[in-house]
């Protein structure tokens, strides 16, 4: 094909050509003949020639024969272009036929051998080349990575499941516990309301054995003071009988001598009157001895009956003060006992409401505690249902991935790279 | 019976032919729920009893002695010797003084009723059973107030005596 | 002076108070000169309360004293004879102890005339009761 910038000046010529034929007027209808035909080979109507005959001017003779003859070039160039162009396309059209088959043949290992060989295809050639060795970079590369990611994902896909199914368990076993801790949430409230009662009963009993022991414990002080009357009537009344023994013992010892004094004397009157008259005087003297030792005796026996007074006096003292005494023996006795009994039941109770208000608090505590439980366990249940969730979705995603990772490797299995 | 002989004679109406008043004499007293009778002229004296000396180791019919006119008397409780309930003896006590035999007691009783007049023919025998007082009775006598139970006492007093002490023991 | 007297002792036993002559009397005593075996105190005169005092009286026929517990020894009394009586025959036949002799009116009351060696006699013969 000519040169672009030949065309052009053919075109600048021809015009110019058939400016000048108009003005040239005969010859210048030649020259518009010349310029049309030049004109159509510009806009590359190539099949036309001019009947150089025809012309009559020599120059334009000469210019229609050259317009012909580059014509006749321009054709034969077209023709030549057109046949490389041809060749071109072939050769390029096998490049990508050749492309085509590497993909779908996937064997990346040989080089792209063409049968058309053009210089001009060489840098296409070049380019598929690289094209190719690109491809094949890319394609193992992704093999690799794609073999990766398989095992990665079935990795992850069973770590996934684990994890699923752990987490399933997880969120049974937590959901059972929550179950549990629920249940347990509602008994632990019944109990606390038994409790409740219980320690409301508990409380009324124990005011009213209070107040059983406060009747007892009074009760008790009252006996506690009637011992300590007795005690100190009978210290009173030791005091007392030392005294009076005291006494006794002197009037004794008088007692004793009066005693023999009397004897004495009525031995006497007994002899003087055995005696008989002789005995008279004896007697006499021995009577008044007598008379003596009963005077003394008359005295000792006023005290000695005093002191028996005071003796039978202390004495119904010291019973009566006895008698207060076991009584108020027996009473601390019973009041002990009831004493004890009461302690008992108030231990019982204190114990009962103290069980019951640990129960109670216990429940309390436990109720928060439990509640607490309970929330954490359900936040647990939830962090473990979104894990489960999590793990799902993971597990899918996952698997997804796994699918994928398992198609791509399918797809560039086809790729031979050695 | 009743001796016709007895130791006293009474003044009374008539005579039964043999020497006898024909009425009988007793010295009456209330004894044992019932009255008690024995021959008048046994009677010395009806006294108000006063202070008893007791005397140890004696027998229960015999309560004590007692003194009158400065002699000293044994005391005899007829109810205690036929075994049933002593006399309570208090103040207004009366006994009677009767000399039986050798003996001179003070019979104590409930009340002393005094002389009462039974006509012989109106004395009758004992009943036949030989318990209790009935085994002492010479005689059932009747007069205007009841029956009267004629009493032999110097019977009575000398079983009194021979059942008091038993014998081969103690006093004379 | 010259009328006939009659010299007692009067000794208590229990409540009641006796007589007896006073040559039966060998000494007035306490029952703590004698030994146990010659104190006697369970007589038909009854039990004395005290047993403090011992009249002794010598009772058996070999001389041995034998020591009566009576309650209190009042002294020694001298009664006209005129006031010293006999037991009435009935009395005297009706008890069955020999040991009352008597009677001696004294301060109008009459009091009993124990025969204090015949009462002794007799507490020891008796067979033993409980005492």
């Amino acid at each position: 094909m000519r040169d672009p910038s030949q065309l052009e000046k053919q075109k600048k010529t021809a015009g110019r050509t058939a400016r000048r034929a108009r003005s040239a007027g005969g010859a210048g209808g030649e020259l518009a003949r010349l310029t049309t035909f030049l004109r159509h080979l510009a806009e590359g109507k190539y099949e036309e020639r001019l009947d150089t005959d025809a012309f009559q001017d020599p120059i334009l003779r000469a210019a229609a024969s050259a317009a012909n003859a580059a014509a006749d070039h321009v054709l034969s160039e077209a023709r030549e272009a057109r046949q490389r162009v041809e060749l071109v396309t072939a050769g390029v059209d096998e490049a990508i036929e050749a492309m085509i088959r590497l993909v779908i043949q996937g064997d990346l290992s040989g080089t792209l051998r063409l049968g058309v060989t053009d210089a001009a295809l060489t840098p296409l050639i070049a380019g598929i080349g690289q094209v190719m060795e690109t491809l094949k970079k890319f394609v193992t590369e992704i093999r690799e990575a794609a073999l990766q990611l398989s095992t990665s994902s079935a990795e992850v896909l069973a770590a996934a499941t684990q994890n699923e199914s752990s987490t399933s368990a997880q969120a049974s076993a937590i959901h059972e516990t929550t179950a549990t801790m629920e249940e347990l949430k509602g008994a632990s409230h019944q109990i606390a309301e038994n409790a409740q009662m219980v320690a409301g009963i508990a409380e009324q009993t124990l005011t009213g054995a209070r107040q059983g022991e406060g009747a007892i414990k009074s009760f008790m002080t009252s006996m506690e003071k009637v011992r300590h009357n007795a005690v100190e009537v009978d210290d009173a009344i030791a005091k007392l009988s030392k005294r009076v023994e005291r006494i006794g013992t002197v009037v004794e010892v008088i007692d004793e001598i009066a005693d023999r004094s009397d004897l004495l004397a009525l031995n006497a009157a007994l002899e003087g009157a055995k005696a008989g008259e002789a005995g008279r005087g004896f007697s006499i003297v021995a009577a008044e001895m007598r008379r003596l030792a009963e005077n003394v005796m008359e005295s000792t026996k006023e005290i000695k009956n005093l002191i028996t007074e005071i003796r039978e006096a202390t004495h119904a003292a010291k019973e009566a003060s006895d008698g207060n005494k076991r009584m108020a023996a027996e009473g601390e006795q019973l009041g002990g006992n009831a004493m004890t009994s009461v302690s008992g039941i108030l231990s019982g109770i204190q114990e009962t409401s103290d069980a019951a208000r640990v129960i109670h608090l216990a429940t309390q505590q436990q109720r928060t505690a439990t509640e607490q439980v309970v929330q954490s366990m359900s936040e647990i249940e939830e962090v473990t249902r979104q894990a489960q969730t999590g793990s799902k979705q993971a597990t899918g995603a996952a698997s997804e991935l796994t699918k994928l990772a398992e198609r791509l490797a399918e797809l560039v299995k086809r790729f031979k790279v050695e | 019976m009743v001796d016709p002989r007895g130791t006293g004679e009474a003044a009374g109406a008539g005579d039964d032919g043999a020497g006898r008043s024909a009425d009988a004499f007793f010295f009456c007293l209330r004894l044992l729920g019932g009255r008690y009778a024995f021959e008048a002229p046994l009677v010395t004296e009806v006294v108000r009893l006063g202070p008893l000396t007791r005397l140890p180791a004696a027998p229960s019919f015999l309560p004590g002695v007692f003194t009158h006119r400065g002699e000293v008397l044994p005391v005899l409780d007829v109810g205690q010797l036929v075994g049933q309930s002593a006399v309570p003896i208090r103040a207004s006590t009366r006994a009677a003084i009767v000399q039986c035999g050798p003996w001179k007691v003070a019979v104590v009783s409930e009340a002393v009723e005094g002389l009462v007049v039974v006509p012989r023919r109106a004395l009758e025998p004992p009943p036949a059973e030989s318990t209790g007082v009935a085994e002492f009775l010479s005689a059932i006598g009747r007069d205007r107030n009841g029956t009267v139970a004629i009493l032999d006492l110097p019977r009575l007093v000398e079983t009194a005596r021979t059942r008091a002490v038993p014998a081969g023991s103690g006093a004379a | 002076m010259s009328q006939p007297t009659a010299e007692f002792l009067l000794f208590q036993v229990a409540f009641r108070v006796y007589a007896a002559a006073v040559r039966a009397v060998v000494r007035v005593g306490t029952i703590r000169e004698a030994s146990a075996e010659d104190l006697v105190a369970d007589t038909i005169l009854g039990r004395p309360f005290a047993r403090d005092r011992g009249v002794v009286v010598s009772a058996e026929r070999d001389g041995r004293e034998r020591t009566l517990v009576v309650d209190r020894v009042l002294g020694v009394r001298s009664v006209p004879a005129a006031d010293v009586h006999e037991l009435p025959p009935l009395a005297a036949a009706c008890l069955s102890s020999a040991a009352i002799a008597g009677f001696v009116t004294m301060d109008e009351a009459p009091l009993l005339i124990v025969d204090l060696p015949t009462l002794v006699r007799e507490r020891l013969a008796a067979p033993a009761t409980a005492a």
